[in-house]
């Protein structure tokens, strides 16, 4: 075969995986509008002419930037690849998108249980995922870049990698090694967890080496180191640090209720923001308007009622009543405030073995609608994927 | 722009932002959400001159080749394509077409815009030379080598293509 006839069918069937978001004309529209008001507040004075340039910085010759809290339109499209597992295509619903996974291999070292993770990461070219040589990473909110560390951990710099290339194009260097990260919600900022000691060797309760954090300004590349050893009320030896939903403050993880400590980006206490003090790792929390929060098993416990088969509950916060219960084992993200990404067996085999071999479904928030993102797997047996997730 | 206008504008939208978007898509790189900015800026220029555009579709299709590559000429620096090391080379027994397609993206999406919009206009666009050229505000002679240098490029981001026929197909 020609080159030539494999770049003509390469780019007719790669063009075919384009998708038409909701609203072009009116996003047009209204940017053609901001251009005359541009326009007439130039001639109407100095004054006037600041206030429009605000309202017209994304109407240039450059691309807008795309914050996570962008006015423009997300692409909100449903991408499923439901014989896959893990996906082989792009998994996404609403404002979540799976940016990632990995595969988590265990052995033993010197008596000392020793985790090692594989990454796969979203290729944007590809329309699938790549494995990568990180040995840790996090997507940043738009799936434009990502931050990457190099194993083995805890180690000595941060990579900023271009998704669309999958190339790192900047190395920041720390002072103290890196074993953790997290990007903030406006994709601005990225918060790294230190540690003196690998993250992923366990070596006995109370044996975590977190030493504290550095605060990145992406653009600047500045990075502020802070100290935060690790709670003695945690036992895991990984005790990454997170952010608020707003951005504004940070939270560690504990063993116990709540399962968030919360303070201010210098290291100081703060009590928590309302719904986020008792969010477990890899629970969907509060929805992307606040209203409704994901809640484990609503017939679990002591003198409660069994059912039949797996069940979770969404709250609605301003009633503290229950606005759904849905058939799935784990609410693990937001689609939107009326669909989550949940963790789901097959209900007629959720019984004993049978409630380990899952897959990711979006599930409404009544639970009258489950619909397979990918393929089941059983999650508890070596090779199992863990999904990461990533607002788009 | 009074109702009417408004109401063809919309339908135009509708009718034509499939193609549209397959093509704001290649010309990005496979980038959606740049294809999205792309595509709507090109919309909101052609919504600023619905009454005098003849052929909104064309006219939009040439605003996005103009856009991407003044982009990427004020942007080149962010904007560069970056190869640290070319993949490894695959087997050759075991690299199916379907492989070889998606090293053919992967390549795509590493080559600059102005290199991707001469190949896109060339065996997505089908257009033969002089169009690209006009579409351009290029010489022919700038479409020919583009071409030939941009196929280059896939063969050494790719060495796995290196092996395929280079043979150029001229077109009057």
């Amino acid at each position: 075969m020609k080159l030539e006839t494999l770049v003509r069918q390469s780019l007719e069937e790669w063009s075919a995986e384009a998708q038409v978001p909701a609203g072009l004309a009116d996003r047009a529209l209204r940017r053609r509008t901001r251009r005359r008001i541009r326009g007439i507040a130039l001639v109407a004075g100095a004054a006037a002419a600041v206030a429009a340039t605000t309202l017209t910085v994304d109407v240039g010759t450059r691309p807008a930037p795309r914050p996570a809290t962008s006015h423009a339109p997300m692409d909100t499209s449903l991408h499923t690849d439901p014989t896959h597992s893990p996906p082989q295509r792009f998994v996404a619903a609403g404002q979540t998108a799976l940016s990632a996974y990995y595969i988590r291999k265990q052995s033993s070292v010197g008596g000392h249980t020793v985790f090692q993770d594989t990454w796969y990461l979203y290729d944007a070219a590809t329309g699938g995922y790549q494995r990568t040589p990180w040995a840790h990473l996090d997507v940043a909110p738009g799936l434009r870049r990502a931050a990457v560390l190099e194993g083995p951990l805890p180690t000595a710099r941060v990579g900023l990698l271009d998704m669309k290339t999958q190339k790192v194009t900047r190395w920041i260097t720390l002072e103290h090694r890196a074993g953790g990260l997290a990007w903030s919600p406006d994709g601005e900022r990225l918060l790294v967890t230190t540690y003196g000691r690998s993250p992923d060797v366990l070596a006995g309760p109370r044996t975590s080496s977190r030493t504290g954090y550095y605060l990145v300004n992406v653009a600047s590349g500045k990075a502020a180191f802070h100290t935060l050893p690790a709670a003695t009320d945690d036992f895991n030896a990984r005790q990454d640090l997170g952010w608020s939903r707003s951005g504004g403050l940070l939270w560690a993880p504990t063993s116990t209720t709540p399962a968030r400590r919360f303070y201010d980006l210098t290291g100081t206490p703060q009590p928590a923001p309302p719904g986020e003090d008792d969010i477990q790792a890899d629970q969907a929390g509060l929805s992307p308007s606040g209203r409704y929060l994901a809640r484990g098993n609503p017939y679990a416990g002591p003198g409660r009622p069994r059912t039949r088969g797996p069940a979770t509950a969404v709250e609605d916060v301003t009633t503290s009543k229950a606005a759904g219960i849905q058939p799935v084992e784990q609410l693990r993200a937001w689609a939107d405030d009326a669909h989550l990404i949940a963790l789901a067996c097959d209900v007629k085999k959720c019984t004993g073995r049978g409630e380990f071999r899952n897959r990711l479904v979006l599930v409404s928030v009544d639970g009258k609608t489950v619909t397979p993102l990918t393929g089941y797997q059983i999650n508890d047996a070596p090779g199992a994927w863990n999904p990461l997730f990533t607002h788009r | 722009m009074d109702a009417a206008a408004e109401r063809h504008f919309r339908e135009f939208v509708v009718a034509r932002s499939p193609a549209l978007m397959r093509l704001a898509f290649l010309l990005t790189g496979g980038d959606r959400q740049s294809a999205e900015d792309l595509l709507q800026t090109a919309l909101a220029k052609t919504a600023a001159r619905w009454r005098t555009v003849g052929d909104p579709d064309g006219y939009v299709r040439r605003v996005m080749y103009h856009q991407q590559v003044s982009w990427w000429r004020l942007k080149w620096r962010s904007r560069e394509t970056q190869v640290a090391v070319p993949p490894e080379r695959a087997h050759e027994d075991d690299t199916s077409a379907v492989e070889l397609k998606i090293t053919v993206r992967r390549a795509l999406a590493r080559l600059t815009p102005k290199q991707r919009a001469v190949l896109v206009l060339r065996f997505f666009e089908d257009l033969p030379e002089t169009e690209v050229a006009r579409i351009l505000d290029c010489s022919v002679g700038t479409v020919r080598s583009t071409t030939h240098r941009s196929l280059a490029r896939l063969r050494e981001l790719s060495p796995e293509l290196a092996a395929l026929k280079n043979i150029t197909e001229v077109r009057p």
